[in-house]
């Protein structure tokens, strides 16, 4: 029992300071490779390659100075940013790395997934209307609307997969992969995951809640310090997880030749994090009502087919 | 009347639900009320998760409550921006009386519960999985299914209706 304990208490240490450190770099990688396709360098100064930078950019934001703007609703302002962290780390404890690394195996990982990544958009909203100024409002009221936009496709872009593999447990999604993975059974439901993936981290071209032609910066225009580290290390966490739950579902998890299944977890976890930086620098950002039109007029019947064909072979299979 | 472990995880749950439940009554600011509503989903969401052994109904709990009519009653309040007078003045004792009403039967509800639910709720009695809920919904409850679904539509086409003047 205690040594149990004292297990799952070190997986849960490696998981989230491993998490942390790959959010910190994350945010070089993106400079980095962005830069290299703009034919730029992306940060050279601060150690070799800028390999320090995102050291030195968590102690700058840690010495800055933390200001609460004179309209803000005090308490909810504190709140919102540790609510939006909160949500995207603990969804962490359920990711399978490999078969048997995983902080807890839940029986319904996709659903534990999916109803606390919805808590987090309810922070966005938070955020934008206790800062008290009209640009983080408008933000925080493009992020509820676009919450409906595409959690509804993402949910059912995953059905098919829950569908064929018949458990919402992760490890048991992943092992029912062993000889096909799914995105051969499911190509469809892997590009509108995908587009609802980009839709729910906010990023280019769907990045319409921290539009900053538009907005400043949206739901955190009026945040500084360690409160807006907060919200950009979830909005990076969230891309891990995200990453994560498109190779469990649709690239066949731990699975892979040779090599041990952990590495190739990461292996195809970092491309997606490179595809995401690619489709940053290649895309320009949707209009608002061209967002909301792919979304319930594309997506939404195409994932609907896409359940009904499911079904149907699998009853005449 | 032995007190083992689950009776205190019970007791205190309850005592957060009842707590924060009486928070969205008396709380005068709408959005802190909201906040409150959003504690009480949870922590029921934590209580059906912790001792009925029911995962599934706690996620769509939180899925549903939390996460979409939430973010629905928040996206209303920000949007009607009430300024501070307007929600400070009305004082209203048959709010009161109704919060008391429903503590009352909160209270009644445990009362009744404790005589039962040891062994009943206590986790691993028979836990109701997605399987046999999903065997409940689409065979002997079919008929209640479809017509709940008929209704959500009614009533979405109502809510169409009433917004737009002109169709």
């Amino acid at each position: 029992m205690t040594q149990e304990l004292v297990l799952v208490v070190i997986k849960m240490i490696v998981v989230f300071a491993v998490a942390l450190l790959v959010v910190a770099y994350l945010t070089y990688f993106e400079r980095k490779i962005i830069g290299h396709m703009q034919l730029r360098l992306g940060p050279m100064r601060v150690g070799p390659h800028g390999l320090l930078q995102p050291i030195a950019d968590g102690l700058k934001l840690f010495v800055k100075e933390d200001i609460v703007p004179h309209d803000s609703d005090r308490w909810t302002f504190y709140f919102a940013p540790i609510l939006n962290l909160v949500c995207a780390l603990v969804l962490l404890a359920v990711i399978p790395f490999s078969y048997n690394f995983m902080v807890t195996r839940l029986n319904i990982g996709v659903l534990y997934i999916l109803s606390l990544a919805s808590v987090g958009t309810i922070a966005l909203l938070l955020a934008g209307w206790s800062s008290g100024s009209k640009y983080p409002i408008l933000g925080g009221l493009r992020s509820a609307a676009q919450i409906f936009s595409y959690e509804i496709f993402l949910g059912f872009s995953i059905m098919g997969v829950l569908m064929i593999s018949g458990s919402l447990d992760l490890v048991k999604i992943v092992e029912a992969q062993s000889k096909v993975w799914n995105i051969v059974y499911q190509p469809v439901a892997f590009v509108v995951y995908i587009i609802a993936a980009l839709g729910e981290l906010n990023r280019t071209p769907f990045d319409l809640p921290e539009a900053e032609t538009e907005l400043v910066a949206g739901f955190h225009t009026e945040y500084s310090g360690f409160k807006f580290a907060y919200f950009f290390l979830a909005e990076y966490a969230n891309m891990i997880i995200v990453s994560c739950m498109a190779v469990i579902l649709f690239l066949g998890g731990w699975k892979g030749p040779v090599l041990p299944g952990i590495v190739w977890f990461l292996i195809k976890m970092c491309a997606f994090f490179y595809f995401f930086i690619w489709v940053r620098a290649t895309f320009p950002r949707y209009r608002y009502d061209q967002f909301m039109r792919i979304g319930w007029k594309i997506m939404l019947p195409v994932t609907l087919a896409n359940i009904l064909v499911t079904g149907i072979v699998m009853m005449l299979v | 009347m032995m007190i083992n472990a689950w009776d205190v995880v019970f007791f205190f749950l309850a005592g957060l639900i009842l707590l924060s439940a009486l928070g969205v009554v008396f709380i005068r600011h709408p959005v802190y009320s909201a906040l409150s509503l959003l504690a009480n989903l949870c922590v029921t969401a934590i209580l059906y998760l912790s001792l009925m052994g029911a995962p599934f109904i706690a996620m769509v709990q939180i899925i549903v409550y939390a996460g979409a009519i939430m973010v629905f009653f928040l996206f209303v309040i920000m949007l009607m921006n009430l300024s501070k007078g307007e929600y400070q003045e009305r004082a209203v004792p048959w709010r009161l009386l109704l919060g008391l009403g429903a503590a009352a039967l909160f209270a009644f509800q445990i009362f009744i519960l404790a005589g039962e639910w040891r062994g009943v709720l206590s986790p691993g009695a028979g836990g109701f999985g997605v399987k046999a809920l999903s065997h409940f919904i689409f065979t002997r409850y079919i008929l209640a299914f479809e017509l709940v679904s008929v209704l959500i539509f009614v009533a979405a086409l109502g809510a169409v209706a009433l917004a737009k003047k002109k169709l």
